[in-house]
Parts: structure tokens; sequence; C-alpha cells
């Protein structure tokens, strides 16, 4: 537990020296800025649109079919994941790429430390960079309950959501890196993979049956969208969970078979 | 102290080690020799656990290398061909560093982090980043973190590479003074360095141990040097 601790450390260390990660953390918090806004704007101009509809037709219904916790809160949370399926690539392409380029994986394998330990330290690391990073967001969504009343649930389970979708994008990250020492190569890698699992339910619709089934399980982007309406479900959980797990296990194979023990 | 036991290994359907035994005692300094490309890195590679052999197997302190990962690796400090650098740490955090994942005990940290500095004169620059200091300083960084937790065993490939005239004569004392308490396996291509610090020298050729003998037994008639090249041509004629 205390060699995780350490290479945690150092991995996040690693982030923070660099500047790259301070250009990362202003590109995720303008553009999420960005869109919360942007939600905001289209929020409000619904709002006195419907506002002037009711007086016009006398029925106080139809303001209570906005939503902001919909409209506002799960697309804003939904883009800061859309974000992350760019901004992930560039945050993990350095981990066992670098590592192996500079040589310093000899330095680790001949250290009284064991794989688990190495791959545990760095997943841990670069999550709770990523944790970091949409903190701050976090200010965005006060506002929202400072001027207004939005239902509190969904925007935990909604950053849950986050959580996990980037804990995902990391384990693939994690496996991308290790497969090659060139970064560029373990980014797109990372990107590919995590696309994939973002847009296949998009050719859901043609298909029936099964398969169906299938490529609306794989999707992450129906897993999401429960977490983002407020809901918990365990399977979600079940899948987010075994696709860390199983990116992880990968990312140990490979390092086995490049002699890492 | 160290064993290698028919240690080989095959890069696709080359092989670049041959089956290398070999055996180093306590206290002694093994001078580790062959021309290039003969297997020097890739045996040390094997013996420190950076690669598995593809057969054999080799033991430390009396650990395998297979079967106690984990003590052999407790006991061993390496250098390898290129120091595993992190640029964008400074010396100190570097040292630092290394000292934790070696698992060196709290109390002994702050002292053996001077002692490092100060053997591998890297006082005058703990303070900067590993990236912006010049080959011979990376060099002698790499070496200091191979020392910092005072191994039973050193292994060091190619250690006074890029160092300065002084920096070398300062490294091979060290190396003599470690000896004492550490068994050391180096690898040079500076023959005169190994007839003044090491009590033995292999030489190895085309992935097998062509020679291997006390310095004073090869040197009996000829400079190691002329000892070198004849087995050289030699083994390269028969083959
Ligand atoms: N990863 C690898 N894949 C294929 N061949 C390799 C690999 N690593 C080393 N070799 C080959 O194995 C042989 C031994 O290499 P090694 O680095 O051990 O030599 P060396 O004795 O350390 O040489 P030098 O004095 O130049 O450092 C060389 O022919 C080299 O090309
Ligand atoms: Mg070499």
């Amino acid at each position: 537990m205390k060699m995780v601790y350490v290479l945690m450390q150092k991995e996040l260390k690693q982030f923070f020296i660099s500047p790259i990660a301070y250009v990362v953390m202003m590109i995720y918090l303008a553009l999420s800025g960005f869109f919360f806004f942007t939600n905001m704007e289209a929020f409000s101009q619904q709002y006195k649109y419907l506002k002037n509809m009711m007086q016009y037709l006398n029925n106080p219904d139809i303001l209570a079919r906005l939503n902001l916790n919909e409209m506002v809160i799960a697309r804003a949370l939904f883009n800061m994941v859309f974000i992350f399926l760019f901004l992930l690539p560039l945050i993990m392409m350095k981990s066992f790429a670098e590592e192996q380029k500079q040589k310093t994986d000899e330095l680790l394998k001949t250290s009284p430390i064991t794989l688990n330990q190495i791959i545990a330290g760095k997943y841990l690391g670069s999550l709770l960079f990523v944790t970091i990073l949409i903190l701050p967001t976090i200010a965005y969504q006060a506002l929202l309950f400072y001027y207004s009343s939005p239902e509190l649930g969904p925007v935990i389970t909604g950053y849950l959501g986050i959580l996990l979708f980037a804990s995902i994008g990391i384990a693939i990250g994690l496996f991308a890196s290790s497969i090659t020492e060139n970064q560029i190569i373990a980014a797109v890698i990372t990107f590919v993979i995590l696309l994939f699992l973002f847009i296949i339910n998009l050719i859901s619709h043609a298909q029936g049956s099964i398969l169906l089934d299938i490529i609306t399980y794989i999707s992450v982007a129906e897993h999401l969208s429960n977490m983002l309406r407020g809901v918990i479900d365990t399977r979600d959980l079940i899948y987010f969970l075994s696709f860390i797990i199983f990116f992880l296990f990968l990312t140990k194979k490979t390092m086995e078979t490049k002699g890492w023990r | 102290m160290i064993q290698l036991h028919n240690l080989v290994k095959n890069y696709g359907h080359f092989q670049a080690v041959k089956g290398v035994s070999l055996e180093v005692q306590k206290g002694e300094i093994l001078g580790f020799l062959g021309p290039n490309g003969a297997g020097k890195t890739t045996t040390m590679r094997m013996l420190t656990g950076v690669i598995p052999p593809t057969s054999g197997t080799a033991t430390i302190d009396g650990f395998d290398i297979f079967d106690s990962p984990l003590h052999v690796k407790q006991r061993i400090g390496y250098l390898p061909e290129t120091p595993p650098l992190y640029f964008d740490f400074t010396v100190k955090s570097y040292l630092e560093f290394v000292m934790k994942i070696k698992q060196v005990p709290n109390v002994d940290r702050k002292q053996n982090l001077t002692w490092a500095i100060e053997k591998c004169g890297l006082v005058d620059v703990q303070k900067r980043l590993i990236g912006n200091l010049s080959k011979g300083y990376k060099q002698r960084v790499g070496l200091a973190g191979a020392i910092i937790n005072k191994p039973k065993v050193l292994i060091l490939d190619e250690p006074t590479v890029g160092l300065d005239p002084k920096q070398i004569r300062e490294i091979r004392s060290m190396i003599q003074e470690l000896s004492q308490e550490h068994t050391i396996i180096l690898s040079t291509h500076i023959l005169p360095e190994v007839a003044m610090i090491c009590d033995r020298a292999a030489i190895i050729y085309q992935g097998k141990i062509v020679m291997n003998d006390v310095i004073a037994n090869i040197t009996k008639e000829k400079s190691l040097e002329e000892v070198f090249i004849e087995i050289i041509s030699k083994e390269g004629a028969e083959s």
C-alpha cells in the first residue's frame, strides 16, 4: 500500500510539473464553462419564450415542463464527458510510453516493487489528476444552486458518471501506452477505443435482435445517460467496473510479455 | 554472492546470449568485458530482472531471480546502459524518489542522500533539473541512484562512460571502496580500468564466455589489452 502511495504521488507530481497539465486544465475549464453557459443561455431563452406563451395562453403548466436539471445540468455534464473524449488521450499518452522511451522502466523493474503496485500507482495518480481537473467546475453548478433550486441528486450521480467515464479512459490510456513507446500512437489508440465506446450506440438503431442488446450494452453513452439523469443502476456500475478491470488486466498482460513482473 | 547458470537470451532467431555461467564471490569486483554487441548489457538485464531469460537462471545472495524477485531487487543497485532518469525532476527529488521505491528506511534517507550526492560529485547541481544537466552529470545521477540504497550487489553497465578524467578517478576509487562490503559487476571498454580496480575479468564474445580468470593470472605475461585482442581475433577466426 505504501509503495502504491509513493508511485501515485510520483505520477501526480509528474502531471503537475509539466506545463501541459496547466494547459489541459485551462482548456477543460474554458470548454466546460463555455458549454455550461451556452446551455444556460438556451434555457433562459426558452424560459422567456414559454413565459410569454403562458401569459398569452393563460396556461401555467407550460413552465413546469422546463427542467433545469435536464436542460442545463445533464447537458453540461454530458458535454464535460465529451471534452474528456478528446482530453483523456492527451492526459494519458505519456504514462508507460514515456517510461519505456526514457528507459526509466529499468529503474522501476529493478526496484523491489510489483507490477500490480506500479499499475495501481499510475492508475490512481491519473484518476486523482482528473478529479482535480473537474473539481473547479463545481463552481458552475454552485452558481445554479445560488440562483435557482435544481435537484442535487442528478448532479452528484452525474459527477460520479463523469469520473467513471474518466476511469475507463484512464484504464484504456494505460493499456495503450503500455503497448508502444510512441506517445502519439498511444493517444490515437486511446482515442479510437474511447470513441468506439462512445458512438457505437448510434448504429444500433439500424439493427435488431441480440446484436442490438450487445451494442447497447457496450455503449458507454447508454450507461452514462442513466447517471446523468440521476439514476444509479448497479448494472451501470458493473459495466464501468468491468471495463476498468478488463483494460487494467490487458495492461498487466502486455507488461508481462515485456518482462515486467 | 552472484551466480549465473546457463543464461540464454533469444531475440527471435538471433541468440544474443548463449548460455552464460558465472560466479562472483562476496566482495569481489568482476570486470565484464567484450566487444560491442557481445551480450554484456543483455546479460546484465537478465540478471537484474529487466528482461526475462529465454532459459537458465541466476541467484543473488542465495535468492533466485524467478522465485524471489523482490528479495533480489532489495539487494541490487543497477546502473543501466542509459541512466533511467526523470528529466523533469530535480537531482535531489529524483534521488529521494529512488530511495522511496528502493525502500531505504526513513531514518537512513538523509544520510544516504548526502553520501550519494557527495560521492558522485553532485553537490552543486542537486537542485537543478536533470533534463538540463550535461551528459556526464546525468551519468553521475544514474550512478548515485544505483548506489543510494547501499545494495549488497552493484551491477554497473559502463559506469564511467561520459565522465571527465577527474570524475572517472573518483568513481573508480569509490567503486573500490564500495567493494569492501559490496559485490560488484561492471562492464567497460576501458581495459586499464579493469586492470586497476577489478579482481577478476570475464570476457564475453558473441554471447559466450570465452575467458574468466583473476586479473593476476590473465596479466602474468601480457597486458589485458593484448589478451583481449588475441582472444577476440582467435575466436572470430574459428567461427
Ligand atoms: N531488443 C533486442 N532485440 C533484438 N536484438 C537485440 C535486442 N537487444 C539486444 N539485441 C542484440 O543482442 C546483441 C547483444 O547486445 P548487447 O546490448 O547485450 O551488447 P553489449 O555487449 O552490451 O554491447 P555494447 O558494448 O555495444 O554495449 C546485439 O547483437 C544486439 O543487437
Ligand atoms: Mg552494452
